[in-house]
C-alpha cells in the first residue's frame, strides 16, 4: 500500500511537471488531434434566409466508445461561421454559431441518444453508428438572413467539429487537455455563402 | 531607465504576488473539484495559470540561486552564509512537506477506492436489470394488445380507419396510434394531445426489425426522464381478399410509460450510470486531485525555498554590511558606518563599529593632525637646508645617503639625487667627489664621537678643493626601518678663503719685501759704482780685476734683485681694471706671434670661430698670454722637437658660457711635489724661475672671475687650462 502511495507520488509531482511541460507545447498538442473531417458542405437560399448542409466524419475511436458505454456522455459540436474575406487584412466574422449535439448511451433501453442542445430534440438509436451518421449529417441548418449581410460582398462559410471538452467531466478535462485522444477536431472547412 | 532584473528579483513583492495568485488559483482549482459550477468551467485555464505562474516562481527562485551562487563563487561577503541558510531552509520545509503529501496521496488513494464496491455495482446492474425486466413485461403486453387490436382493423377501409384508430387509441391507453400502407406511408393516424398532423415516425432501426419479423417493440427514451414504448405489428388481411396478396399494413402503436414507474426507471438509470461513470473516472479523479495536491506541493516548496532565500538574505545583510564596513576601514576608509536600524545583537555590533570608527576616525584626524605639522616642520627645514650656503648630508648607520641639500651639490659638482638611498661605499667609482668624500670621512663615521669636525682635501673639475667637514651623530630611534641613527655631516668650501688668505700674505709679503728691499738696492749700486770708480785708478792690474769683477756682480745681483722686487710689486699691487671688449682670438694670436721665431719649437694656435669677444683689462690679458706660453715654450726649448698648442674653446658650465684657453706643451712636466701648488708664488719647477709667473697669471685669472688649472698631458708634459667668462652681447654680463 505504501508503494501504491509512493507511486502516486511520483505520478502526481510527474504530472505536475508533465503539466508545465504540456503548457509551453499546447499550441503542438492541439495541431496534432484534427481526426475528425468535414466531407463537403453547402449553403442555399430560402426565400431570404441562408441554410447550411453538411457531411461530416466524426469517427469516435475505442477510449470515447469506452466512455460513453461506461455513463460519459459525449458532446460534439459544429462551429460555423460566416466571414467576409478582405484579402489585405484578417477575414471579417459576420456571424458564429455553434450546434451542439450530446451523444450517449441510454443503458436501460440499450440505445444511444442524441440529444441537440440547440433545440432540445431527442432522438435515439440501437447502434452507435447510426446515431454518429446522424450527427455526422448537418441538414437545413439556418445560418442568417440574407439582409444582415451587405450587398455586392463575398461572404463565406467555415466550418469545423469538434468534441467539446468543457462538458467532460472534471477529471477527465485534465486528461483531454493532456491527450489529444480525447479532444478531437477536424479542420476548418470553407465553403462559399450562395 | 533599464530594468535591473537582480534588484526585481531581490524583492519581496514578485514572489509574494506570485504565492498570492496561485494560493487564490489553486483555491479555485479546489472548489472546481468540489464541482463547483462557477470554477468548474475554468478549471483547465486555472490549471494552466497555475503552472504559469509557478514556473514564473520557479524562474524568480533560479534567479535568486543563481546570484547566490555566483556571489559564493565570487567570494563577496555574506554569500557561503546565505547559501548554507538557504540549504538548511529549503531542507527544514522539505521534509515536513513531503511527509504531509505522502500520507494526503495515500489518504486520497484509499479515500477514492472506499467509495467503490462490487456489490453495490450488482445490485445497481440488477437493479437496472429487474427494471429492464418490469418494462419488458409491459412492452410484451402492450404488443399482445396492439396486434389484438390490429386484428379489429383488419379489412377497415381507408375512410374509416381514422374514426376506428380514435377508439382504438382511446382502447390501448395509446398516446399515438397510426397506419401505415407498403411504402411506409401514413394511411391514418390519432394522436393525443390531438391535431399533430404528422405522428412520430418510426426509427429506421425498428422499420427494420419489423420488416424481418413484422413486429416489433422497443423502449425508446425520450428528453428528461420519459420513456415510451414503441410497437409495430402488421395488420392482416381478411383470409380471401385482394390485400392478401399485397404486403401486411402496419400499425404502430406508442405508449408512454406511467409516470411514476418512468421516474423510477430513470432514476435507477441515472444513478447506474453515475456509477458507471465514477467508477470509469477513478482513475482520472485520483489523477485530479493528486495533480491539484500536487501543485499546493510543489507552491509551497517554491514559497519555501523563496522565503528561505529572503530570509536567508535578510538575516545575512547585517552581517554583510559589517564585513563590508570593516574591508573598507582595512582600505583606509574611516567614514564607514553600519545603519543603526535593529535592537538586537546585530544592532549591538553595529552600534559597537560606528563607536570603533569614531575613535579610529579621532585617532587618524590627530595622526594626520601631527603629521601635517611634521610635515611643515620638514619643510621648513628643508627650505633652511636649501638656502644653506654649508653643504648638508645625512648618512644612515649603514652609509645609506639619505639627504643632501643644493649646497653639496654644488660643492660636491654633482647632483646627489642619483645617489639617495645608496651605500656611499658601494658606488666604487673615484669619479664622485662623494665618493671620495665619504672615502676621507669614513673613519669618522664608525667613530662613537658624538661631534668631529675634518678638513678634507679634494681634487674636483675645478682643481683642488678644501672642506671643512663638521660631523654629529643623529639619535637613535628604536623601532624597524626608522630612519635615525647615522650621522649629519655639515661642510664648507673654504677653498677660495683659504687662497684668498694666501694671496693676502703673499702680497703683504711682496709689498713689504719691495718696500724693505727696494730702498737700500740703489744706495748699495751706487756704492758699488763709486768703490769701483775711486778705487780702480789706484790698485794694480790685478787688484783691478778683482775689483771690476766684484763690483759687476754686486751691480748685477742688485739689479736682478731690482727686477725680482719690481716682480713682488706688481703681484702685491692692487688690481685697477681697465676693462674693455677684447677679441680673444686676435689678442692670443698676436702674442703666439712674438714667440714664433723660437728655432726647433712648434708652436701651433687652434683658435675656434665662435670664442668671439671678452670682456677684459687687454694689458693684463696680454701679460696672462705672455707668461702661459713664455712657460710652455721655456719647458720646450731644451727638447729636439719642441712643441706648444694653443687651443682655444667654447663650454657651458651650469648655462654660463665660458671661453676655454688650453696651452699644451710636450716638455718635462711638473714634478710630482710641486703639483697643486704651482700657482702660489716662489713655487717654480725652473732653475731661475722667479715663482711668480704662474702666480700672476691666478691673480689676472681671478681678478677676471676666471679659473685656471694644470693638467698632465698623456705622455708627457703639461696643460695648462684657463677658463674665462665670456661676454654675452644680449646682455652685457659676464
Amino acid at each position: 500500500m505504501r508503494l501504491t502511495s509512493l507511486r502516486a507520488c511520483l505520478r502526481g509531482v510527474g504530472m505536475t511537471l508533465g503539466l508545465m511541460a504540456c503548457t509551453l507545447i499546447l499550441p503542438v498538442a492541439h495541431a496534432d488531434s484534427a481526426d475528425f473531417a468535414i466531407t463537403s458542405a453547402r449553403t442555399y437560399q430560402v426565400y431570404s434566409v441562408y441554410y447550411l448542409d453538411a457531411i461530416a466524419d466524426i469517427p469516435l475511436d475505442a477510449t470515447l466508445r469506452n466512455a460513453l458505454t461506461n455513463g460519459v456522455s459525449v458532446v460534439i459540436a459544429y462551429d460555423v461561421r460566416v466571414v467576409r474575406s478582405r484579402g489585405w487584412w484578417f477575414d471579417d466574422t459576420v456571424a458564429t454559431l455553434t450546434q451542439r449535439y450530446r451523444l450517449r448511451y441510454h443503458a436501460l433501453s440499450r440505445r444511444y441518444l442524441v440529444d441537440n442542445l440547440n433545440t432540445g430534440i431527442s432522438r435515439s438509436f440501437s447502434r452507435l453508428g447510426e446515431a454518429q451518421a446522424d450527427i455526422a449529417r448537418l441538414q437545413r441548418l439556418p445560418l442568417l438572413d440574407q439582409t444582415l449581410l451587405g450587398k455586392g460582398q463575398r461572404y463565406e462559410v467555415d466550418l469545423k467539429v469538434r468534441v467539446d471538452t468543457g462538458d467532460y467531466p472534471l477529471p477527465l478535462r485534465v486528461r483531454a487537455f493532456l491527450e489529444g485522444a480525447w479532444r478531437p477536431s477536424s479542420a476548418w472547412y470553407r465553403c462559399p455563402l450562395t | 531607465m533599464p530594468l535591473d532584473v537582480r534588484r526585481l528579483t531581490n524583492r519581496a513583492w514578485p514572489a509574494v504576488l506570485l504565492i498570492t495568485l496561485t494560493l487564490l488559483s489553486v483555491l479555485a482549482m479546489s472548489g472546481a473539484v468540489e464541482n463547483s459550477a462557477r470554477f468548474s468551467r475554468h478549471y483547465i485555464w486555472l490549471l494552466v495559470f497555475n503552472t504559469v505562474v509557478m514556473l514564473a516562481l520557479a524562474t524568480l527562485i533560479a534567479a535568486n540561486l543563481y546570484w547566490a551562487v555566483r556571489q559564493a563563487r565570487h567570494q563577496e561577503p555574506g554569500a557561503r552564509l546565505t547559501l548554507h541558510l538557504v540549504l538548511l531552509f529549503i531542507l527544514i520545509a522539505l521534509v515536513p512537506v513531503s511527509v504531509v503529501y505522502f500520507f494526503s496521496i495515500r489518504f486520497l488513494d484509499q479515500g477514492i477506492d472506499s467509495w467503490f464496491d462490487v456489490r453495490i455495482e450488482r445490485a445497481l446492474g440488477d437493479a437496472l436489470d429487474l427494471g429492464r425486466g418490469a418494462l419488458n413485461d409491459r412492452m410484451h403486453d402492450l404488443q399482445r394488445q396492439t396486434r389484438n387490436a390490429a386484428v379489429g382493423l383488419s379489412g377497415a377501409s381507408d375512410l374509416k380507419l381514422p374514426v376506428a384508430l380514435v377508439s382504438l387509441r382511446a382502447q390501448l391507453q395509446a398516446s399515438e396510434v397510426a397506419v401505415f400502407g407498403a411504402d411506409d406511408h401514413i394511411i391514418a393516424a390519432s394522436t393525443d394531445p390531438p391535431g399533430r398532423v404528422v405522428p412520430d415516425l418510426p426509427p429506421a432501426d425498428a422499420l427494420r426489425h419489423y420488416r424481418r419479423d413484422h413486429r416489433y417493440v422497443g423502449l425508446e427514451p425520450e428528453g428528461g426522464h420519459r420513456l415510451q414504448i414503441r410497437v409495430l405489428v402488421a395488420i392482416p388481411a381478411p383470409p380471401g381478399s385482394v390485400e392478401a396478396l399485397q404486403p401486411p399494413r402496419m400499425l404502430q402503436a406508442v405508449f408512454q410509460v406511467p409516470g411514476r414507474i418512468s421516474e423510477l426507471a430513470s432514476q435507477v438509470q441515472d444513478t447506474y450510470d453515475h456509477y458507471q461513470e465514477l467508477t470509469f473516472l477513478r482513475t482520472p479523479l485520483k489523477q485530479s486531485f493528486v495533480l491539484t495536491l500536487s501543485l499546493v506541493l510543489m507552491l509551497s516548496v517554491l514559497a519555501a525555498v523563496w522565503a528561505a532565500l529572503y530570509s536567508a538574505r535578510r538575516v545575512v545583510q547585517p552581517i554583510r554590511r559589517l564585513i563590508d564596513a570593516i574591508r573598507r576601514v582595512a582600505g583606509g576608509d574611516l567614514q564607514a558606518k553600519l545603519p543603526l536600524t535593529r535592537g538586537d545583537e546585530l544592532g549591538l555590533v553595529a552600534r559597537s563599529f560606528n563607536e570603533m570608527t569614531a575613535r579610529l576616525l579621532s585617532g587618524h584626524e590627530e595622526t594626520e593632525r601631527g603629521r601635517r605639522q611634521l610635515e611643515r616642520q620638514r619643510r621648513y627645514l628643508q627650505t633652511v637646508l636649501e638656502h644653506l650656503s654649508s653643504g648638508v648630508l645625512t648618512i644612515d648607520r649603514n652609509g645609506v645617503l639619505r639627504t643632501a641639500n643644493a649646497a653639496a651639490d654644488h660643492i660636491l659638482e654633482t647632483s646627489l639625487d642619483p645617489f639617495h638611498g645608496r651605500r656611499l661605499a658601494d658606488l666604487g667609482s673615484n669619479t664622485h667627489l662623494i665618493y671620495r668624500l665619504y672615502q676621507a670621512i669614513a673613519e669618522r663615521l664608525i667613530e662613537s664621537a658624538d661631534s668631529w669636525e675634518q678638513e678634507v682635501e679634494l681634487f674636483g673639475e675645478n682643481g683642488r678643493k678644501i672642506l671643512i667637514c663638521r660631523g654629529a651623530r643623529l639619535p637613535e630611534q628604536p623601532g624597524e626601518g626608522s630612519i635615525g641613527g647615522g650621522s649629519v655631516i655639515v661642510f664648507d668650501d673654504i677653498t677660495a678663503l683659504i687662497r684668498a688668505q694666501r694671496d693676502a700674505a703673499w702680497g703683504e709679503v711682496a709689498r713689504r719685501l719691495a718696500h724693505e728691499v727696494r730702498n737700500p738696492l740703489t744706495p748699495i749700486q751706487l756704492s758699488a759704482e763709486r768703490l769701483r770708480r775711486k778705487l780702480l785708478p789706484h790698485v794694480n792690474a790685478s787688484d783691478a780685476r778683482m775689483l771690476e769683477r766684484s763690483t759687476d756682480t754686486i751691480v748685477q745681483q742688485v739689479e736682478s734683485m731690482k727686477q725680482l722686487v719690481n716682480a713682488f710689486s706688481d703681484y702685491a699691487r692692487a688690481p685697477v681694471m681697465q676693462l674693455s671688449e677684447v677679441d680673444f682670438n686676435a689678442a692670443v694670436a698676436e702674442v703666439i706671434e712674438l714667440y714664433g721665431a723660437h728655432p726647433g719649437i712648434s708652436l701651433v694656435f687652434s683658435p675656434a670661430d665662435s670664442v668671439g669677444l671678452l670682456y677684459a683689462d687687454p694689458g693684463r690679458l696680454r701679460q696672462l698670454l705672455h707668461n702661459l706660453i713664455k712657460n710652455a715654450v721655456e719647458a720646450v726649448k731644451d727638447r729636439v722637437h719642441g712643441e706648444v698648442h694653443v687651443e682655444t674653446s667654447v663650454t657651458e658650465r651650469a648655462d654660463q658660457p665660458f671661453v676655454e684657453l688650453r696651452i699644451s706643451d710636450n716638455g718635462d712636466g711638473i714634478p710630482e711635489p710641486l703639483r697643486g701648488q704651482i700657482f702660489e708664488p716662489y713655487v717654480s719647477g725652473k732653475a731661475g724661475g722667479s715663482g711668480l709667473g704662474l702666480a700672476v697669471v691666478k691673480k689676472i685669472v681671478e681678478e677676471h672671475n676666471g679659473l685656471v688649472w694644470a693638467e698632465p698631458r698623456d705622455g708627457n708634459g703639461t696643460c695648462l687650462v684657463v677658463r674665462l667668462p665670456r661676454w654675452r652681447a644680449a646682455t652685457g654680463v659676464v
